[in-house]
């Protein structure tokens, strides 16, 4: 006998995520999930947000980590709230562990909470943690190919942040490449700020747009 | 890379339906893996024998059902399969992701009555 079953495997997953999405809406809290490789800028990422925003929203740092708890000690310093989640050898957060580390945190009413996931551009993005927003931080250094090689990280991407632009032209990085696959892939509106964290390049406008996306949603 | 955490899913949903079922065994799940989805078949098998130690899906067989990307030409309104740079191979225009490749889920599974 053959019983038909059709039911995605990630199910669970997606419950959980659904889930997070409505206590955050009930608390305005503003999560936002930022993947990419190791070594892309993901901590870089955070920390800009942090520097340059934590005067004007409260803010509050996942760090999902495979063991260290280096990125959270760094964060740590600024004076906002951080947990670390270990996955003891995991590729990817699940909905279920970042529901556990927002129990723990208990982030105010209104307050932005960054989720760093685990470094790697497969696994991460078949997980929904609920959150409001998904950044990709994809570094120059890893080449212009990436887009093709993970379709699925930058498809499911709002905002893609492209890091290390100043080494671009040493390396031979090819823009148009990198932005015709990402074009390929998003059909409508791409978010592709091109930074540097090191010299300080494009990280102006990056600043902005982030800014300007809380400001409106914690006004509403 | 996230095969154990899948394959723990899977084992979870296909106990959950046969729940109500009665069967000597289960032989065989049909599991639908597309190109994209991060899947790698090796892995999910492996996690699949050791996970299912124990459980009603011991011994049963896990059949992986593999599915190629397809990208959609606008101009030529068709499908064609994934190539390097995603251009179209008659037209070189630029394709466009589709759901083909995404595809996981359990298609169905077999027991023995
Ligand atoms: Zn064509």
């Amino acid at each position: 006998m053959e019983i038909k079953v059709i039911k995605n495997i990630l199910e669970r997953n997606q419950n959980a995520a659904d889930n997070i999405r409505s206590l955050a809406d009930e608390n305005k809290w503003y999560i936002v999930n930022v993947m990419g490789s190791p070594g892309a800028g993901k901590t870089s990422f955070i920390k800009c947000m942090i520097e340059n925003l934590k005067d004007v929203f409260n803010i509050a740092v996942i760090e999902g980590d495979v063991a260290s708890t280096i990125d959270a000690q760094a964060i740590a310093s600024y004076g906002v709230k951080v947990l670390q989640i270990n996955t003891g050898g995991a590729c990817h957060l699940v909905a279920d562990s970042v529901a556990e580390a927002i129990d723990t945190l208990k982030p105010m009413p209104k307050t932005v909470i960054f989720v760093e996931n685990i470094g790697n551009l497969i696994c991460p993005s078949s997980f929904d943690l609920g959150e409001n927003l998904r950044v990709v931080v994809s570094s120059a250094a890893e080449g212009d190919d990436k887009p093709y090689k993970y379709p699925m990280m930058f498809e499911k991407a709002d905002v893609v942040v492209l890091s290390k632009i100043d080494i671009v032209d040493a390396i031979g990085f090819d823009m148009q490449r990198y932005k015709k696959g990402l074009e390929a892939i998003k059909e409508k509106d791409l978010k592709l700020f091109e930074v540097s964290f090191r010299t300080k390049e494009g990280v102006g406008s990056l600043i902005n747009y982030f800014y300007t996306l809380l400001d409106s949603y914690f006004k509403k | 890379m996230h095969e154990y955490f899948v394959t723990q899913q899977l084992v979870k949903i296909a106990e959950d339906e046969l729940k109500d079922v009665s069967f000597k065994r289960v032989t065989r799940i049909k599991v639908v893996v597309g190109e994209l989805s991060g899947i790698i078949d090796e892995s999910l098998k492996f996690y699949f024998d050791i996970l299912t130690k124990g459980t009603i899906l011991e011994g049963a067989q896990l059949k992986i059902i593999p599915k190629k990307a397809l990208l959609y030409c606008q101009k030529c309104s068709e499908y064609f399969e994934r190539t390097k740079d995603f251009t179209c191979p008659k037209c070189l225009s630029l394709g466009k992701l589709t759901e083909h490749g995404k595809e996981f889920y359990i298609e169905s599974i077999e027991v023995d009555d």
